[in-house]
């Protein structure tokens, strides 16, 4: 439950924040100027607002849609991505937006309408080649659906438009929004996976490994394509036994063909935002295996992250074709 | 990285001396002696400091940086403005949390964190105003120094443990010349069972600060054994981290007290943790 929410004085009569404010009816509402009044000030800590995130409601002015950064992709010719919201309901150790954010409150940019009409911009510019647009690169996609309704807002968007996907990153187990509409053959939704042992430990507020499969089948099963992304791949003890196993699981509940692409990554941060990370979670093994690599990367021993993503590409190369399977290094 | 106290720190900052001294009374604070521009209290263990700043921007924010200097505060310390306010929209003697301040003056406004659990029904904007409030044009509550109180105090320490909590004294039509000291005494000292509740919950956050900043388990023993270089020190900060997240054996003390040099000692770790 959120029991405040911070509301951009230019966006208060938005139809979006009117729908999502209807959600919220007893949470306190504040007026603010913009969203970096609350979102982006010093001396706040993510850490403490992650104990209990507010809500901001603001517009996004620019930059709805952007390039991703090289090295991310699955196949098309030109990425970019978007993100309609920043911060997330879950609470993994891992997760880069810690070290990114100075403040976890949610964060909610309601003008949809800008963010499809650049989408569709940038369609038209890249007509003939083939685009992918990811979504859930600062948030989880699916969620806050509840709160949000941003699937049911988007997908309009790329039905129809053949050469242009987009995969909506997640880790929620809800499958209602998906129940509810059409299958469109571009659309991707990417499950976030790791041995359910580690997630049990890293994953904190997140659905299980299992129940994200169960989601996975269920969607598989209405026509939707489904993504697979591992990344971080983490070491720890029979690390091998406890991927091969996963993949094994998957694999034996969802048919290959459902599955639209595999992609693999590293653990790895910039060093800035790893040290903030770090502060939040000392006791935390996964991070006690880490170093700095390369300037102002901090990952795996290189040997080590080469031997964790070979093994794994071959062990999943043992129920798909190599043309799905995608590292990520980005 | 600073010196960061493991105990808890509050730093009390009232307008007035008859705000302050049902606060001072309950916490068995002691005025220290120095010659100070601002006469500062505290208790035996140094948890509690309390200063009386007077009325208006300029005094508290002189108070605040006084308090801080003084009583060696650091970036977990908690900071909590009490005093009374003006009002028309709540009741006499209600206590009211404030999470958003606006100067009058300038139209700027802050956000103090909404503390999550705090048990205060009461949530406002407080407008803080150069002189004492007749028309109360906004629903708001209205005092001469939560503004500049709360701009100081979040440049030094973590605005998650930053307090501005106010009780209502007076509203429209009240006479502020009756408001009498005693009566401001009281409608304070009604509302310290009510105070002091809050605090464990703003310990809380307080200590999870720390909990980031303090230096890992074992360090300060280590060092006060053997001699480390500045860069030995930041690779045994680094590997302790390690060891207490992996656990790589349990008695790490007992293991390297037999090592007699701060190499001998850095070297054991890396390989016991090369090991696990």
């Amino acid at each position: 439950m959120i029991d405040t929410i911070y509301i951009e004085k230019e966006i208060n009569d938005s139809p979006k924040t009117i729908q999502i404010l209807r959600k919220f009816k007893n949470a306190r509402k504040i007026s603010i100027d913009r969203y970096g009044e609350i979102f982006n000030r010093k001396n706040q800590n993510f850490r403490v607002q992650k104990i209990k995130p507010n809500l901001i409601l603001a517009r996004k002015h620019k930059g709805f849609v952007l390039p991703t950064p090289e090295g991310f992709g699955i196949g098309d010719q030109k990425n970019f991505y978007f993100s309609h919201m920043y911060n997330c309901i879950y609470d993994c150790s891992y997760c880069f937006l810690q070290g990114m954010y100075s403040s976890a409150n949610y964060l909610i940019f309601v003008n949809f309408e800008d963010f499809k009409r650049e989408i569709k911009g940038v369609m038209e510019r890249n007509l003939g080649e083939s685009i992918t647009f990811f979504s859930g690169y600062d948030c989880d996609s699916v969620a806050m659906e509840s709160v949000t309704n941003f699937i049911n807002d988007f997908i309009p968007t790329f039905r129809g438009h053949d050469n242009a996907l987009i995969e909506l990153r997640t880790k929620s187990a809800q499958t209602r929004i998906f129940e509810k509409l059409e299958p469109i053959s571009n659309c991707v939704i990417a499950y976030s996976l790791m041995p359910e042992e580690l997630a049990g430990k890293l994953d904190k507020k997140a659905p299980s490994v299992s129940l994200r499969i169960s989601a996975m089948k269920k969607l598989s099963a209405m026509g939707w394509k489904i993504g697979l992304r591992f990344d971080p791949l983490i070491y720890s003890d029979n690390w091998k036994i406890k991927y091969q196993s996963l993949f094994k699981e998957i694999y034996s509940e969802i048919k290959e063909e459902s599955i639209h692409s595999v992609s693999l990554g590293s653990l790895r941060f910039p060093k800035t935002y790893f040290n903030k990370i770090f502060s939040y979670h000392r006791q935390e093994e996964v991070f006690s295996r880490l170093d700095i690599n390369g300037g102002n990367l901090v990952s795996y021993d290189k040997d080590l992250e080469s031997e964790m993503n070979t093994f794994c590409k071959n062990e999943l190369l043992k129920y798909c074709n190599e043309n799905k399977v995608f590292h990520c290094y980005s | 990285m600073s010196k960061i106290d493991r105990k808890n720190s509050v730093r009390w900052v009232i307008a007035l001396m008859p705000e302050a001294i049902p606060i001072i009374r309950a916490l068995r604070l002691i005025k220290i002696s120095r010659n100070l521009s601002f006469p500062i209290y505290s208790d035996e263990v140094g948890e509690h400091w309390l200063t009386v700043s007077g009325l208006g921007q300029n005094n508290i924010a002189a108070a605040t940086k006084c308090l801080f200097e003084t009583s060696s505060a650091d970036k977990t310390s908690i900071w909590i403005n009490v005093g009374i306010a003006g009002s028309k929209t709540f009741n006499l003697g209600e206590l009211v949390f404030i999470d958003k301040v606006t100067s009058n003056i300038s139209g700027k406004s802050l956000y103090p964190y909404s503390i999550p659990n705090l048990k205060i029904e009461n949530r406002s904007e407080l407008i803080t105003v150069n002189s004492p409030e007749r028309e109360f044009g906004s629903d708001g509550v209205y005092d001469m120094e939560g503004f500049s109180f709360f701009e100081v105090t979040s440049k030094l320490s973590s605005i998650e443990i930053i307090l501005i909590l106010k009780i209502v004294s007076d509203g429209p039509g009240s006479d502020l010349s009756k408001i009498h000291k005693d009566k401001i005494s009281t409608l304070i000292e009604t509302k310290i069972p009510t105070l002091l509740r809050l605090l464990p919950t703003v310990f809380s956050i307080s200590k999870n600060l720390k909990d980031q900043i303090l230096l890992p388990k074992n360090f300060e023993d280590i060092c006060k054994v053997r001699k480390f270089t500045f860069s030995q020190r930041v690779t045994l900060k680094k590997l302790l981290h390690q060891w207490h997240a992996r656990k790589p054996s349990k008695n790490l003390l007992k293991n390297i007290s037999v090592l007699k040099t701060s190499s001998r000692i850095i070297k054991f770790m890396e390989e016991e943790l090369n090991r696990s």
